[in-house]
C-alpha cells in the first residue's frame, strides 16, 4: 500500500499535516517545521503541495541504513523504521530524493510515514481526497 | 506560562514610534475573563484607547488576536481578528480574515500583537518563532497586495511567510482600506486597513516553525474536531455546496426571496441576478479550491478569465458579499466584470463592501443629477456601466477630485455633498451595508442598527430568518433573536471559528456545544451560563466603547431608506422597517440587555459582568 496525491484537488487547508501530528502527538505541528511525516510545502496563496513518502519498491532510505533498521511490512508493503536498531546517523534522510524521512527532534531517531499501519489520518481527513490509498 | 491549553501565553507589543519591540505575558486572571481574539480586542483598546481621539492619530492602536481554537485540530478556526478604533463609524471595530496567517501567528509563538504609535517611514514587522523586527518598507510603499507579497518573499528568500498587508488604498487613508491576508483573505470592514496605512505599517509578516499550541484535553478535543467533521459531511450543504459554490449560492437565493439589494438598494429584486449568480461563477470564473488552513469546506476559489473584455483576470473570489457589492447593488449585470473589479480592490486593498456601495451611491446621485459627469471627471456613472465602475474604482484609490470624498465613505460623502444626499447614503455607524437586507428581514433591521460595528452581517445572522425558522416579516420576539444569535456572534469571535461552520456549533442561542468547544481545548470549564456571561461582557465591552466615544440610542439606526421607503416590488414588496417599529424593538432589546432606555450599559449590569473599570467611566 502506499499514498497517492493527487495536487489538481488539493486545496492547501494542511489539514493532512495537522492530523498526522495530533493523531501520533496529541499536538498540532507547525505546518512549516521541516520535518514530519508529511510535509506541507507552501508557495504562495495559490500554490501549495504537500510532500509524502512513496513507500519506494527500491526504497533509497533503506539501502543507505547501515544499521538495517528500515525494513518492510509484509503485510502492508510499508517501509518501517525500528527505533531501537536506528542510531540517527541521517543517512536515509541524505538518501531519500522527496525529503520524506526526518530525524525525529524528540528521540533523535529517523521517522517516515507508516501509513499509521493500515488506516491513515491524512487519507481519512483530506476532504478533497487528494490523499488516496492506493494498493500497488 | 498560562495555566489554560490554547494559547501561547504571549502577545507582541510594537511601538512604531520609539520602534521598540517587546513581549507581555498573558495571565491565568485576563485569559478567564475574556478568553480569545475580540475578548483580547475589546479589553486592550478599552484600556489603553483615550475617548475621542482621531482614527489615524498616533494615539490609535491596532490589536491582532486570535482564538484559543486557532492552531489546534478542531477544524475551521484559522481566522486572525484585527481590532481598531474605526476611521469609518469612530467605534470600536474588529475585522477578521482566513487563510493561514493566524494559525501561522501562533506556530510563531504569539497569540496576538498590539501595534502602537506611528512610524516616520514605511516599516514592516516580520515575527518568526518568538523574535520580531521592524524592517523598511520604503521599496514597498505604494505596492499593490500581490506585489507586497512577492516583495517580501524574495527579500526573505523564503515562500513558506503569511503576510497580512495593505495596499494603496491603506497607504493613502482610504477610510475603508483594509488588510489582505495570504492576498485573498481580507479582513475587510472597518478600514482597518487604513490605521495601518496611517501608522506607516505596510505588512506584517509571520514563520514559525517551533511552537505548538497545547490543548487541556487531547482525547476529548479530537472527538470535538471529529463531530465537527462528521457534522460537515453529513450535510450536503457544507459537505458538496462550500467547496462547489462557496458562499455566492447566497445571490440566488436572495433573489428568490426578493431580498438582493439592486441598484444602491432602490430594488431588492435584479432582474440580471441570473448572469452574476454561483452558477454564473461556475460557469465563466471558478478554476481551483482553495482553502484556509484547517478547513475542509475549501469554498474561496482561484478565478480566470480566459476570454473577452476581461482576459487575464485573476483573481480568488468573489464571494457572495463582493457580488452584491460590486454587481447588483451598482447594477453590473456582468460576473466577469465583478471579478475584475475584486481584483482590483483585493490588489488595492479596499473593502469591497464599502468601495462597492459608496459606488453605487455615486451611482444615484449621478443618476439623479446632483452629481453631473463633470463633477465626477467626465465619467458616466450610470448603473450598469462596469467600465464606469472600474473607473470609479481607480479614481477613489488615486484620491482624484471628487473621489477624495467618496472615499471618505457614505456617511462622510453625504455629510459633505449636502442636501438630501443622506437619503442615498447606505450605511449605519458609517459603515455601509453588507448584503443582506435591512428591510426584508426584521431581525436584521433591528440588528444592523444596534451592531457595535453597524452595518455589518456578522453580529445579527440573517440565516435563521431566511431559512424560515423565524418569521422575518414578524417585529415580534426580534429583540430576543437578537440577544440570542449575538451571544452566539460574539463566542464564534471569540473561540474564533468560522461562520460557515455556525449551524454545527448552534446559531441561536449558547448550548453546551459552545461550553464543550472551549473547555476542552482550554480547560477553563466554563457552563453554559459562563459563557453567556462572557459573550454578555465582551458585548457590553464594545458597547461601552461606543459609548464612551458619544454613541447611544441616537446611533442605532437604519438608512433612510430604508425606515422609509418599503422594497418597491418582488416577494418582499412593501417591507421596510419604520421608525416607530426600529424604536419599539430597541426598548425590548434595552430591555433585555439591561440598558437605560439611552442604550447604555447600565452600572449594576458592568459590575455584574466585572466591568467595574468600564461602569466607573461610563457612570462616574
Amino acid at each position: 500500500m502506499k499514498l497517492v496525491y493527487d495536487q489538481a484537488k488539493c486545496s492547501g487547508c494542511a489539514v493532512c499535516v495537522s492530523v498526522c501530528s495530533f493523531c501520533r502527538k496529541g499536538y498540532v505541528r507547525p505546518v512549516n517545521e521541516s520535518n514530519g511525516r508529511i510535509k506541507f510545502v507552501y508557495v504562495n496563496p495559490t500554490d501549495s503541495y504537500v510532500v509524502v513518502c512513496h513507500q519506494c519498491e527500491d526504497a533509497a532510505c533503506a539501502k543507505a541504513c547501515l544499521q538495517e533498521a528500515i525494513t518492510r511490512h509484509s503485510a502492508t508493503g510499508t517501509w518501517m523504521v525500528h527505533v531501537e536498531k536506528c542510531i540517527g546517523c541521517g543517512l536515509c534522510v541524505d538518501a531519500c530524493p522527496y525529503g520524506a524521512i526526518y530525524i525525529d527532534a524528540e528521540n533523535g531517531k529517523a521517522d517516515k510515514c507508516d501509513l499509521c499501519q493500515g488506516e491513515p489520518a491524512c487519507v481519512k481527513y483530506c476532504a478533497a481526497q487528494a490523499l488516496k490509498l492506493a494498493d500497488e | 506560562m498560562v495555566s489554560y491549553g490554547g494559547y501561547c501565553g504571549r502577545l507582541l507589543r510594537v511601538d512604531l514610534t520609539t520602534k521598540k519591540i517587546s513581549t507581555e505575558v498573558l495571565t491565568d486572571d485576563f485569559i478567564r475573563k475574556y478568553v480569545g481574539c475580540n475578548g483580547f480586542g475589546a479589553a486592550i483598546l478599552f484600556k489603553e484607547l483615550p475617548a475621542r481621539i482621531d482614527p489615524f492619530s498616533p494615539a490609535n492602536k491596532v490589536v491582532l488576536a486570535t482564538g484559543p481554537l486557532t492552531g489546534t485540530i478542531v477544524p475551521c478556526t484559522p481566522k486572525v481578528g484585527i481590532f481598531t478604533k474605526s476611521p469609518l463609524t469612530g467605534g470600536f471595530m474588529d475585522s477578521y480574515a482566513g487563510g493561514h496567517f493566524g494559525a501561522e501567528l501562533k506556530f510563531a509563538g504569539f497569540d496576538g500583537v498590539i501595534i502602537e504609535g506611528v512610524s516616520e517611514n514605511p516599516v514592516w514587522l516580520y515575527i518568526h518563532d518568538g523574535q520580531a523586527e521592524l524592517r523598511d518598507a520604503g521599496k514597498l510603499w505604494g505596492l499593490s497586495v500581490p506585489e507586497t507579497e512577492a516583495a517580501v518573499r524574495a527579500e526573505l528568500n523564503n515562500n513558506a511567510v503569511h503576510v497580512a498587508s495593505i495596499g494603496p488604498a491603506g497607504e493613502r487613508l482610504v477610510r475603508f482600506g483594509c488588510v489582505m491576508v495570504d492576498m485573498s483573505h481580507a479582513a475587510g470592514r472597518g478600514g482597518v486597513g487604513a490605521v495601518l496605512g496611517s501608522k506607516k505599517l505596510k505588512a506584517i509578516v509571520v514563520h514559525g516553525t517551533k511552537y505548538s499550541v497545547p490543548v487541556a484535553n487531547v482525547e476529548a478535543t479530537k472527538a470535538v474536531a471529529d463531530r465537527i467533521y462528521q457534522h460537515i459531511s453529513e450535510t450536503p450543504a457544507l459537505r458538496d455546496g462550500m467547496p462547489k459554490y462557496g458562499t455566492t449560492g447566497a445571490l440566488k437565493a436572495n433573489q428568490a426571496s426578493g431580498i438582493l439589494g439592486t441598484r444602491n438598494w432602490q430594488s431588492e429584486t435584479f432582474e440580471h441576478a441570473s448572469n452574476i449568480d454561483g452558477d454564473a461563477c461556475l460557469k465563466e470564473l471558478f478554476e481551483k479550491n482553495l482553502a484556509c488552513f484547517q478547513c475542509p469546506l475549501r469554498c474561496v476559489h482561484f478565478s480566470r478569465i480566459k476570454e473577452g473584455k476581461y482576459a487575464g483576470t485573476e483573481t480568488i473570489g468573489p464571494q457572495y458579499e463582493t457580488m452584491y457589492s460590486l454587481g447588483s447593488v451598482c447594477g453590473i449585470a456582468d460576473i466577469k466584470a465583478v471579478a475584475k473589479a475584486n481584483e482590483y480592490c483585493n490588489a488595492m486593498g479596499m473593502d469591497t463592501i464599502s468601495a462597492g456601495v459608496t459606488v453605487a451611491f455615486a451611482m444615484e446621485l449621478y443618476e439623479r443629477g446632483i452629481l453631473t459627469a463633470e463633477d465626477l471627471g467626465g465619467l458616466q456613472l450610470t448603473f450598469g456601466n462596469d467600465d464606469a465602475l472600474l473607473a470609479a474604482l481607480e479614481r477613489i484609490v488615486t484620491r482624484s477630485g471628487v473621489y477624495r470624498t467618496l472615499g471618505e465613505g457614505t456617511k462622510r460623502a453625504a455629510e459633505i455633498f449636502g442636501g438630501e444626499t443622506y437619503k442615498y447614503a447606505v450605511h449605519v455607524k458609517g459603515l455601509e451595508l453588507a448584503g443582506h437586507s435591512g428591510r426584508g428581514y426584521k431581525g436584521m433591521s433591528l440588528g444592523y442598527a444596534t451592531s457595535p460595528r453597524g452595518g455589518s452581517h456578522q453580529d445579527m445572522r440573517h440565516l435563521p430568518e431566511r431559512a424560515g425558522q423565524f418569521d422575518r416579516r414578524d417585529p415580534n420576539g426580534k429583540a430576543q433573536l437578537n440577544y440570542d444569535i449575538t451571544s452566539t456572534t460574539t463566542i464564534r469571535d471569540t473561540l474564533n471559528y468560522c461562520a460557515m461552520i455556525e449551524d454545527v456549533i448552534g446559531r441561536v442561542g449558547l448550548n453546551e456545544r459552545h461550553a464543550e468547544l472551549l473547555n476542552t481545548v482550554t480547560g477553563l470549564n466554563f457552563s453554559v451560563q459562563d459563557v453567556q456571561r462572557l459573550a454578555d461582557r465582551i458585548w457590553n465591552l464594545e458597547r461601552a466603547f461606543n459609548v464612551r466615544e458619544g454613541m447611544s440610542r441616537k446611533d442605532d439606526v437604519l438608512p433612510y431608506r430604508f425606515m422609509n421607503e418599503p422594497i418597491p416590488e418582488g416577494p418582499s414588496q412593501g417591507m421596510h422597517c419604520p421608525p416607530e417599529e426600529l424604536e419599539r424593538m430597541k426598548d425590548e432589546l434595552y430591555k433585555l440587555r439591561r440598558w437605560t432606555p439611552e442604550g447604555i450599559p447600565s452600572k449594576e449590569l458592568l459590575l455584574d459582568l466585572g466591568l467595574d473599570d468600564v461602569a466607573a467611566e461610563l457612570w462616574p
